[in-house]
């Protein structure tokens, strides 16, 4: 498709992002073939949902519906959710356990692996019709993507050229990513998914940027969870697709640190709430340290392109931002903890799952202001943002007020879109 | 007959409480539920597959104190017009207390400028306690039919 179909990214470079990216058709087909059905790894799940042979759930690459099987041999493989013969979206089950697969149309049937087992009528009826001798069943399986699990995670690509997974997020996010996925086997601990007004690249940028957090999220700035004077790390991957937001503090807030800094929040801060700085229930905001070589740090991983890992309070999750057209997108939330997890740290885990997802009390504020960032990019096609925090920079950072992150991000994705 | 009189007590409180909502007035909202309380959104999804977690989870009732409290003070939400409808109302042990009792939810929403829409449907899965002379809930779960909500889930249901 010749370029001049596409809008031109402004002469001032990655300080702007032009509306068109989060709502131009043209540019959306092009995410899809270049990003989602491109040299990505797109993560499609965790092993711990299809721990047993026969296992399998659903999931998606950004629009394709797939399936994540455990074969007989105990492999992992992600399959296309679509028969070969005429297109029928055949499994219709969120998950279970089967040793194949069989279309309702015209009952052809597909193993673990996606290879074509059978079809009725083969040799047709009465010596009449059916396939010639020449048929391929080689030739007629399910798409299958290229596969790669890392520590638990299962990540998938339709390009035979993406780097090792290693490679793919540099040295510094691989140890964020580590860090959570430690290689203790996993557990699932559940899933929210809701629909959203909004463009994928939206809920990236926001995951991305640690300024929106100390102003947005009064629940977090209000019990110093996430609050502007807290130290804070921004480590972007050489790519610029990759990065990891870290901040450490104390959870709780102290007092006499409070009443320093306090002032100085609030008077730029016009929503900071001095008034609700007591809980009816404190052990809501009570961590169990897990991670013993850190101090109390919060972890907020992008992984190019759409997917992000929290940990944050005794939360980890996994979300991925699927994309459903330019002005929308379903959010896919996996929960989840170790299996050698204590029944404290479990409660903690569910407890802490109140922050996040459709009813978050943090990402809650988030949501919303997705769907108005999108309403207004929506009626300005023509019109840029402006992403001057921190100046030009696509660095590491190590302070708060910066979006340094979000430009890196637009500097690997123009490069991947040709834009 | 059936005496029916614990049945209408019961569709006294699921109406107090779905009107409260509605009117935003949560300290109507949390006089429907005991001294001691429990509640709870869940997806479908979760639910089928045995998986832990709740969409929104208080498991005491300074939890779901507390809760109001920040959509009160901290949540940043679009503001929207919400219309509860309550209905089919099963209470399993007419009798004895704590009953248990099922009903069936719909939400709509209407957001400024915007045509009503549908949000959500489920059933509530309650257990009901008397104090001081009144009928209370004691555990509410509400159990959507979907696996996936539309945008967000800002208010209970
Ligand atoms: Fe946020």
């Amino acid at each position: 498709m010749p370029d001049h179909h596409l809008p031109q990214w402004p002469g001032e470079g990655l300080t702007r992002i032009p509306h068109s990216v989060y709502t131009d058709e043209a540019i959306y087909e092009r995410e899809q073939e270049r990003i989602f059905r491109g040299a990505s790894w797109n993560y499609v799940g965790l092993e711990a949902e299809i721990p047993k042979r026969g296992d399998f759930v659903k999931s998606f690459v950004g629009e394709t519906p797939v399936i994540l099987t455990r074969d007989a041999e105990g492999g992992v493989n992600v399959l296309v959710n679509r028969c070969p013969h005429k297109g029928v979206q055949f499994c219709q089950e969120a998950a279970g356990n089967t040793k194949t697969f069989a279309c309702p149309y015209h009952q052809w049937s597909f193993d673990l692996k996606g290879s074509l087992q059978g079809l009725p009528f083969r040799r047709g009826v009465g010596g009449q019709g059916g396939f010639s001798p020449e048929f391929d069943f080689a030739t007629h399986g399910l798409d299958r993507l290229h596969v790669t699990t890392h520590r638990g995670a299962i990540f998938a690509s339709f390009s035979p050229e993406t780097p090792p997974f290693e490679a793919y997020l540099g040295a510094s996010n691989l140890g964020y990513f580590d860090r959570v996925f430690d290689g203790r086997p996993l557990r699932v601990l559940g899933k929210m998914k809701q629909r959203v007004a909004t463009n994928w690249k939206t809920l990236v940028e926001n995951f991305k940027d640690p300024y929106h957090a100390t102003l947005l999220h009064v629940f977090f700035a209000t019990f110093g969870i996430w609050r502007a004077d807290q130290r804070t790390e921004v480590r972007i991957d050489p790519t610029g697709g990759t990065s990891t937001l870290v901040q450490t503090s104390p959870v709780v807030l102290e007092k006499k640190r409070a009443d320093e800094i306090e002032a100085d929040i609030a008077a730029q801060m016009k929503v900071f709430k001095k008034d609700f700085m007591a809980l009816a229930e404190p052990t809501l905001l009570r961590v169990l340290r897990e991670f013993p070589e850190d101090e109390d740090t919060v972890t907020m991983q992008t992984l190019w392109p759409n997917c992000a890992i929290h940990q944050n309070l005794n939360s980890l999750g996994v979300r991925l931002a699927l994309p459903r057209g330019p002005n929308a997108i379903e959010i896919h939330w996996t929960f989840f903890g170790y299996e050698s997890d204590s029944p404290e740290i479990t409660e903690r885990r569910l407890l802490h799952a109140n922050f996040f997802g459709p009813g978050g009390l943090v990402t809650g504020d988030d949501i919303e202001v997705w769907q108005l960032n999108q309403r207004g990019v929506r009626t300005t096609p023509s019109g840029v943002c402006r992403v001057e925090a921190g100046g030009s920079s696509t660095a590491d950072a190590d302070f708060v007020i910066t979006e340094s992150a979000v430009r890196a991000f637009y500097g690997h994705y123009r490069r991947v879109m040709g834009l | 007959m059936r005496d029916f009189t614990l049945d209408l007590e019961v569709q006294a409180l699921y109406t107090e409480c779905a009107t409260a909502l509605d009117e935003r007035e949560f300290e109507r909202f949390l006089a429907c539920f005991a001294s001691e309380c429990a509640y709870s959104i869940h997806a479908k999804e979760n639910v089928d597959r045995g998986w832990p977690i709740a969409l929104v989870s208080c498991p005491s009732r300074g939890l779901l104190v507390d809760r109001v409290a920040a959509i009160q003070k901290s949540s940043f939400v679009i503001p929207r017009v919400q219309r509860r409808l309550v209905s089919s109302v099963r209470v399993a042990s007419a009798t004895e207390l704590p009953l248990r009792s099922q009903a069936s939810f719909a939400v709509f929403e209407t957001f400024e400028g915007e045509a009503t829409t549908f949000f959500v449907a489920g059933r509530f899965e309650d257990t009901i306690c008397r104090e001081r002379g009144e009928l209370k809930l004691a555990a509410r779960k509400c159990i959507l039919d979907s696996s996936i909500v539309p945008n967000s889930l800002p208010f209970p249901l």
